[in-house]
């Protein structure tokens, strides 16, 4: 542990001193769009309740839904308002078409004032470069926090979210590496509990999500349909996050029973998997704390609280750390890795952001090959696990190229 | 006259030396020719003592503002060697610890510090040293102190098992210490003031921090040594170090 925090301080000082450079220009076309498309959200939205509002104030939009559209109001805050959460929204969306126009505009409000207009704010004047703060020692399970802005939460999963990422580039005669680690979660699970199928499936480079889809809908692997592999995908992610019946039932939107006879399927599938993880629970209620496989503690104080609801957090805590702190250990390693092989190899390349299992990495044009080597080196050489450990490197001008 | 100040580890088990304080702050150097620095620093270093604690500290950026040189560099070689630089000087005053081997790959000298990527981010270039120690990383990997980030007070009290030491200050025109403390640490500080109040250096903008930055010194290398201990018998390093400077 000693050997993978103490080189990462002066690592993550240099990866802040880089900063990335962001593209002023990109971020303006992104607000005018962004703006564009706010207007017409809100003509939209105006039109169909019959009045204006302030469609970000959430006491409005719970008068306009609940009291004027009259629509099946649920949970009432503690304040006695009616709570307008993106949950509650989203269990409203086929009650009226001006629900998913309000859930839209949300969104593209948050994107444009946290991300497209914050981070304009932050840019350095000096070098048109954003410099992060990256801490240590803030969270539980050791992974990397970011700040001031925080780089680790640009959205990637929706269409408009990952527009951002277009504004991240490199400089005239430069490219950006971007290095993923696949899987890394599930192949520790893998490693970890030793569960000789899960294992097999990345030793064979199958689709673990196909292989989970065809156990717990009972269909031959290739009959698995796509909504049927987005189920399986949702029940492995889960699993190491210690999720209930329950929370699955609501995560996939089926009955209760239904996600109960998933997590019986996976298990089965996986029988190790079950013993891993009741392991340890039991090594968090018997010593107090879990470790990753290399040594970082967390201590899990909830397991003794008198209250079962927090008892479970614990609980869900003890199984998830192992994994999710192995894979933060493991991109740590990398980090130092990166750094020593770029060094070593003579690169005019630069570690310049870590997002959680990604690296980027910003090198001259020419010797991206070879930086491109180095890092998927550095990164698959990390950790020696039973099953590969496999890092995706893609380079693009941009950010979003990367990733496109 | 010395202070004792004993310190002890989480598992109760007291460490062998006790923290030393002088009574009193002895002279700050400011801007010493560096041919002196270097004489000092050789004669500490030939020295036969366990503790070789340089500390060198700055203010947060944010606290200054552009082209300050308040910024001063403490380098504490001894408990009554203590030099502080302006910013004109920090180059040449790290290129001087590097190039005596502290925080090189050699493993001789590792530079300790609490925070020390956020502390040295006014420097405008990267923190030369190849290694170094953070007291509170070291602190956050042993997992000794709840709520994420350990603080120099949090490490301080769970060190210690005292409460932190304030800046108790002398006031009136007698100069009478107000909320007197019978906690050592603190009537040290508060000795600090007093004298900084008198000393040649007075009204020199920065000096208050840089004095409460050489008492920081002190307890600084104790708390390396403690979690350097647990760090070794929970077997999380690889290598030892030999020796060590306070950043």
């Amino acid at each position: 542990m000693y050997d993978i925090e103490m080189p990462l301080v002066l690592g993550l000082d240099c990866m802040e001193r880089a900063g990335v450079l962001v593209d002023r220009m990109t971020l303006a076309d992104i607000h005018i769009s962004f703006e564009a498309e706010l207007n017409r959200l809100s003509a939209s939205i105006y039109e169909k309740v019959g009045m204006t509002f302030n469609i970000l104030s959430p006491k409005q939009i719970g008068q306009v839904l609940f009291d004027k559209l009259q629509l099946p109001s649920g949970r009432k805050n503690s304040s006695g308002t009616y709570s307008t959460d993106s949950d509650e929204l989203t269990r409203l969306i086929d009650e009226h078409p001006v629900v998913r126009d309000i859930l839209n505009y949300r969104q593209i409000s948050k994107l444009d004032s946290t991300f497209v207009l914050g981070l304009q704010k932050v840019i350095d004047p000096l070098d048109g470069r954003v410099h992060s703060s990256f801490s240590q020692v803030m969270t539980n399970t050791g992974r990397l926090s970011s700040a001031e802005p925080n780089l680790q939460n640009i959205p990637i999963r929706s269409d408009l979210g990952s527009q951002i990422r277009r504004a991240f580039i490199a400089p005239p005669g430069r490219v950006l590496l971007d290095a993923d680690y696949s899987q890394i979660e599930l192949r520790l699970l893998a490693h970890l509990s030793q569960d000789e199928n899960m294992m097999n499936a990345f030793l064979h480079n199958e689709d673990i999500h196909t292989n989970t889809a065809a156990n717990i809908f009972n269909v031959p692997k290739e009959m698995v349909q796509p909504s049927m592999r987005s189920a399986a995908k949702t029940v492995n992610f889960s699993i190491v996050y210690g999720i209930s019946d329950f929370g699955l039932a609501q995560d996939l939107g089926v009955s209760f029973q239904e996600a109960h006879h998933y997590i019986e399927h996976y298990y089965a599938q996986y029988p190790k998997i079950r013993a891993y993880l009741d392991s340890l629970k039991k090594m968090g209620y018997d010593k107090g704390y879990v470790e990753t496989m290399f040594g970082r503690r967390r201590v899990v104080k909830e397991l003794t609280s008198p209250n079962r609801n927090i008892r479970n957090f614990g609980e869900r805590a003890a199984m998830n750390t192992p994994v999710q702190g192995t894979a933060a250990d493991i991109i740590k390693i990398a980090m130092n890795r990166v750094s020593a092989g770029l060094k070593k190899e003579n690169l005019d390349a630069v570690l310049i952001l870590q997002v959680h299992d990604e690296l980027i990495v910003e090198c001259r044009e020419d010797q991206a090959d070879a930086a491109s080597v180095v890092l998927k080196h550095a990164m698959e050489g990390a950790a020696l696990l039973r099953v590969p450990l496999i890092a995706e490197v893609s380079q693009g001008l941009s950010w979003y190229e990367c990733k496109t | 006259m010395k202070n004792q100040f004993p310190v002890k580890l989480t598992d109760d088990s007291p460490v062998d030396d006790g923290l030393q304080l002088p009574a009193s702050l002895p002279e700050i150097r400011i801007d010493a020719d560096l041919h002196d620095f270097s004489a000092a620093f050789l004669a500490e270093m030939s020295r036969e003592k366990k503790h070789f604690c340089i500390s060198i500290d700055m203010p947060m950026p944010q606290s200054l503002s552009s082209g300050d040189k308040y910024a001063y560099l403490v380098v504490c070689l001894a408990p009554d060697q203590i030099f502080a630089y302006s910013t004109d000087y920090h180059s040449k005053i790290l290129e001087f610890l590097v190039g005596q081997g502290v925080g090189s790959h050699i493993q001789e000298l590792l530079p300790v510090g609490h925070s020390i990527k956020s502390r040295f981010r006014g420097l405008p270039y990267v923190l030369p040293f190849g290694s170094c120690f953070d007291v509170e990383v070291a602190g956050y990997i042993l997992n000794q102190i709840e709520g994420g980030s350990p603080s120099f007070e949090m490490l301080y009290e769970h060190a210690v098992r005292e409460s932190y030491p304030r800046f108790a200050v002398y006031e009136g025109p007698d100069n009478s210490l107000k909320n007197a403390s019978e906690n050592p640490m603190e009537l040290l500080l508060a000795q600090t003031s007093l004298q900084i109040r008198t000393m040649s250096c007075r009204g020199l903008p920065g000096i208050v921090h840089t004095a409460c930055n050489y008492w920081k010194n002190l307890p600084g290398g104790h708390f390396f040594a403690g979690e350097l201990l647990l760090i070794r018998s929970r077997r999380l390093q690889k290598s030892p170090w030999k020796n060590w400077c306070m950043i």
